[in-house]
């Protein structure tokens, strides 16, 4: 009951806030920008376009998966700068205090802003997906990945693994916000949030070029069901397990570590 | 109680990890052969009859040409050459194989510009003198400076336990075979004819030109490649040729005599037009191999393109259904981080043949790795077949390292995994690894039944030695046990080293 | 005459790094009054206000309600309404004042109506800035908003601090009405402030801080019987200085 005023109460905080309106400018502008692009040249050769060839988009949901992939990829940055902000932020104004003093349990501010980000990119994504693939669809349809008669993948085990793709970007993404969320609550300065946050990632990723230690990492895993499934649309074999028990396991782990650790910290943070 | 169990486990852990490592010499005798010029070429056949493979060597000097022979008896090998056999000048190509009842051993056959000649073997001596056979032109018209090479063109394909010979010409593939007098004659005329395409810094892709047989020699000449198998399910072996990627296929009827012209033209049309288009374009081989056991050639096709981070290679299956072969793969194995084409053998002992693909992850990070490590680390996937289908996940995956020196542009030394050897005799393949920076070498023993995890994890024996760039497995005893052959060709040492098994 | 104590405050310890802010203070809340918490800048007031409010953690001490004590400081909050004023109070600066109090009031979970807000607001004098943002406010205005924060949940208990600090002489009256208004209707008011006019018109009761300790606490009235407050106040903090 609490946690769902939580939600009321940053709906409308980010409602008019101007950074949800930058993140969805610049999105939005780059889905449509790409798109042109690639329609563009394609409509100017009559046949697909140079792009497209070297690409090797051969149907809509190759297109489709590689320009969210190239969004995610920006989305994933500002998804990084608002989480690790949240909170800092609102210590850095002060309207942290005027919250804290009401009747509201410190874990229920967490877990409301932890779950109102998720709610939040998770529609975004998947506007961003669903639109995609509209612009997928319309500029190279959707067909059979097929080589001389034979069938690789199916359109429907395409569609079907594309949703499932887009599902299971709930973990590392959830996993992630709450690593930022608890860089958040350490800091009172969002400049020093921004900057531990971005290295503990950078350091992360550093250690996903390391070849057992990868599995351990929640870099490895932030756009893994995506990869999965642009492999998949190339034509190459979408084989799911063991990898994705991995991710489920490690992005769980992350998720409720993090979150666990924001409460903590914020429990017996001292509010300025 | 505690520090009882704990110390039986350390025990158990301790005793185990001293009984799984023996020496190589417990089941190899190593032995070393020396000669005295530089190795051109190597191979294995039981010249004499006598059930044991007989070691040849191929040596090149300005002066002349050599097969040094090894014959093997009960005891195994001398370190001296048994024979050195001085090769006609003239020869360009040669193949070993019994054309005649004549003499006890088998014949080294080879051809001339203008005839087929014969060395025989009579009291575990070559004759240096050779045989002539018959006056032949074929596809070479001059002899070559070079070592000749061997090309097996000696079958027996009609079963009567005398080999026949087939010599490309310009236009026909003729098959002679030998009579009970022991004269051999041109018996049938086969449609197959290498192509020929004019050497020319302007083109740069052949084209199939009609040629005269007396054509100037300023062009290439490039032979298809012929597999000698069972196409149609009759238990005779038909000729299967691949040039590119179009098939010909020239069945043996009944008389035992091969269609003129080809029954079958298969014409996989591998790369699309697209695909033509790109630079580079990809490159693809095709292989005629018999996958899921049921005595028919079936064909595999590998394609690989090289994109902007590693490659796209794809594996196109065509199972041979009663003698046909449709266009339309019956799988495509699809994989990003493959490179070169790959092995297919059967490892798990199950007759139907696996692949082994070589995967190795290409990335920036991966490239900077490379770069200051000097060591590309890559993956044999073991994809195990089933009836000619195969898993999407490999059963494995045996690590191998190659490194790199980057002064001379090769590859100096690494971890080279080979699977063709089987040590115990259980008919499953075993892994031979090859550790240069350790000098060692070492026998992972395949594992039983295994779908997954096929080989021990631990070494199941291990040597050190002087490694050579090349390893060689063979069985050269006929004992079912594969024997260990260091081959130095590279490392320009005249010396071979044997670990042949107890 | 016994006093009825709302809140109690026992030894109470607090130190920042080492440096030492409260140091080992007592004293009551009385109900249905106003107590002035009264002492010079840096003495600690605005600390014990944060403990009292949850927003930072004592190191000793024991607080009670209604003679109970409170083992865990930031539950007093669940277990009495209060209204709260912090010194420079801070809002949304993107949303206007009502939506603030709106955000405000679902933070409470406290189910506050348009009507209430807009009630509020017009008790404040915001009433012509209510669809206004708050990044257009001065300072007072924000002081205004932040007094109509405070009553936004029908307090028990009115915790203030410096609730007078920006505001101009007209608006001082109308909070000094608003909190007599309160405390007749059964409200309490904890109150700290440098404004001792009002603190002696409003304060049935005065605790004295100075230098971490408390130098006084009683009856406004027996203290200025001789003397303004204002005399009191520097005699008292004066003394304490030697």
């Amino acid at each position: 009951m609490k946690i769902s005023n939580v939600l009321k109460a940053e709906y409308e905080i980010y409602r008019k806030s101007s950074l949800v309106k930058f993140i969805s400018i610049i999105t939005f502008s780059l889905s449509v920008l790409f798109g042109f692009i690639i329609f563009h040249s394609s409509s100017f050769t009559g046949s697909l376009s140079f792009l497209a060839l070297m690409k090797g988009y051969e149907n809509g949901f190759n297109f489709s998966i590689s320009l969210i992939y190239s969004i995610f990829n920006i989305l994933i940055f500002f998804m990084i700068v608002t989480a690790s902000t949240t909170v800092s932020d609102e210590a850095q104004k002060g309207t942290l205090r005027t919250i804290l003093v009401k009747r509201l349990k410190r874990r229920e501010l967490i877990f409301g802003k932890s779950i109102f980000l998720l709610i939040c990119f998770f529609t975004l994504i998947a506007i961003i997906s669903l639109l995609s693939l509209a612009v997928g669809g319309i500029l190279f349809g959707f067909s059979d990945i097929s080589e001389k008669n034979y069938i690789i993948h199916s359109n429907l085990s395409l569609f079907y693994n594309y949703f499932l793709s887009l599902f299971l970007m709930i973990f590392p993404i959830s996993a992630l916000i709450n690593l930022c969320l608890f860089f958040s609550v350490l800091f009172n300065n969002n400049l020093m949030s921004l900057i531990s946050c971005f290295g503990v990632n950078f350091i992360f990723y550093i250690f996903t070029e390391l070849d057992f230690y990868k599995y351990l990492f929640l870099t490895n895993y932030i756009l893994y069901p995506l990869k999965a499934f642009q492999k998949m649309a190339q034509g190459l074999p979408l084989v799911w397990s063991p990898q994705i028990w991995y991710m489920i396991i490690v992005t769980v782990i992350y998720l409720i570590g993090f979150l666990v650790l924001a409460v903590i910290f914020f429990r017996n943070k001292e509010i300025p | 109680m505690k520090k009882f169990v704990t110390l039986f486990i350390c025990f158990l852990f301790f005793s185990f990890n001293s009984y799984a490592q023996s020496d190589f010499l417990e089941i190899f005798e190593k032995s070393e052969m020396k000669f005295d010029d530089l190795m051109d070429d190597i191979f294995f056949e039981d010249l004499d009859n006598n059930d044991l493979k007989d070691i040849v060597i191929q040596t090149n000097t300005l002066k002349n040409k050599k097969l040094l022979i090894f014959f093997q008896n009960r005891d195994g090998f001398n370190s001296a050459p048994s024979q050195i056999l001085n090769m006609d000048e003239n020869a360009i190509i040669f193949d070993v194989g019994n054309i005649t009842n004549q003499y006890p051993g088998k014949e080294i056959v080879y051809l001339t510009s203008s005839s087929l000649r014969y060395y025989y073997l009579k009291d575990n001596f070559y004759n240096p003198e050779s045989i002539k056979l018959i006056d032949i032109s074929s596809i070479f018209l001059s002899p070559s400076p070079e070592s000749p090479v061997r090309c097996e063109f000696i079958w027996d394909l009609n079963e009567d336990k005398l080999d026949e010979l087939y010599v490309l010409k310009p236009n026909y593939l003729t098959l002679l075979s030998g009579e009970k007098n022991g004269v051999f004659k041109e018996t049938q005329k086969i449609g197959l004819n290498p192509i020929f395409s004019i050497r020319s810094p302007l083109r740069f892709s052949s084209e199939d030109l009609e040629v005269p047989e007396n054509f100037s020699q300023k062009i290439i000449t490039r032979v298809p490649v012929l597999y000698f198998e069972d196409f149609n399910g009759d238990k005779r072996k038909d000729i299967i040729s691949i040039f590119k990627d179009k098939i010909k296929v020239f069945l043996q009827n009944e008389k035992r005599e091969f269609s003129k012209e080809p029954d079958f033209e298969i014409n996989l049309d591998i790369l699309s037009e697209e695909e033509k288009k790109k630079i580079p374009p990809p490159s693809y081989s095709v292989d005629a191999i018999d996958l899921n056991n049921n005595g028919l050639i079936d064909i595999v096709v590998s394609k690989s393109q090289l994109q902007t981070m590693g490659s796209l290679s794809k594996i196109y299956i065509h199972l041979n259904k009663e003698g046909k072969i449709s266009l339309t793969p019956d799988q495509i194995l699809v994989n990003d981080s493959a490179f070169g084409h790959p092995a297919i053998l059967d490892i798990n002992g199950d007759n139907h043949k696996d692949l082994i693909i070589s995967e190795a992850k290409m990335g920036i990070f991966q490239i900077l790795k490379v770069l200051i490590t000097k060591k590309l680390t890559y993956e044999n996937a073991i994809y195990l077949g089933q009836s000619g289908k195969y898993p999407k996940l490999p059963a494995t995956k045996v690590k191998s390292k190659i490194r790199f020196d980057f002064e001379k542009l090769e590859r100096t030394e690494g971890e080279i995994a080979y699977f063709s050897g089987d040590f115990n005799k259980d008919g499953i393949k075993d892994v031979l690894k090859k550790i240069d920076e350790k000098n060692m070498l070492a026998i992972f023993l395949g594992v039983s039944g295994a779908r997954k995890k096929i080989f021990s994890k631990k070494a199941s024996y291990r040597v050190k030695a002087e490694l050579p760039s090349e390893i060689i497995i063979e069985d050269l005893n006929n004992d079912k046990v594969s024997d260990i052959i260091f081959d130095f060709r590279r490392d320009e040492k005249k010396k071979l080293v044997l670990f042949l098994s107890k | 005459m016994k006093e009825d104590f709302l809140l109690r405050i026992k030894n109470l310890s607090k130190s920042f790094g080492g440096l030492k802010v409260l140091d080992d203070i007592s004293f009551d809340v009385l109900r249905g009054k106003i107590t002035g918490f009264l002492g010079p800048n840096g003495a600690g007031k605005t600390t014990t206000i944060k403990i009292l409010l949850g927003l930072i953690n004592r190191d000793m001490g024991q607080i009670e309600l209604n003679g109970k004590e409170i083992q865990d400081v930031k539950n007093l909050k669940f277990k009495i309404t209060i209204g709260a004023l912090m010194e420079f109070p801070s809002f949304f600066s993107h949303l206007t004042s009502r939506e603030n109090l709106k955000i405000l009031s679902l933070s409470d979970n406290y189910q506050t109506d348009e009507k209430r807000i807009d009630h509020l607001l017009n008790l404040v004098e915001l009433k012509h800035a209510k669809d206004r943002k708050i990044k257009t406010f001065s300072f007072g205005m924000k002081q205004k908003l932040a007094i109509a924060d405070a009553f936004l949940n029908d307090p028990e208990l009115l915790i203030l601090d410096e609730p007078f600090n920006g505001l101009d002489p007209n608006s001082m009256d109308i909070l000094n009405q608003i909190l007599k208004n309160y405390v007749r209707e059964k409200g309490t008011v904890f109150i700290s402030s440098h404004i001792l006019s009002e603190v002696e018109d409003l304060c049935d009761w005065i605790i004295l801080l100075n230098k971490r300790k408390i130098i006084y606490k009683g009856v406004l009235k027996s203290l200025i019987s001789q003397k303004s407050l204002k005399e009191m106040y520097l005699k008292l903090t004066k003394d304490e200085n030697i």
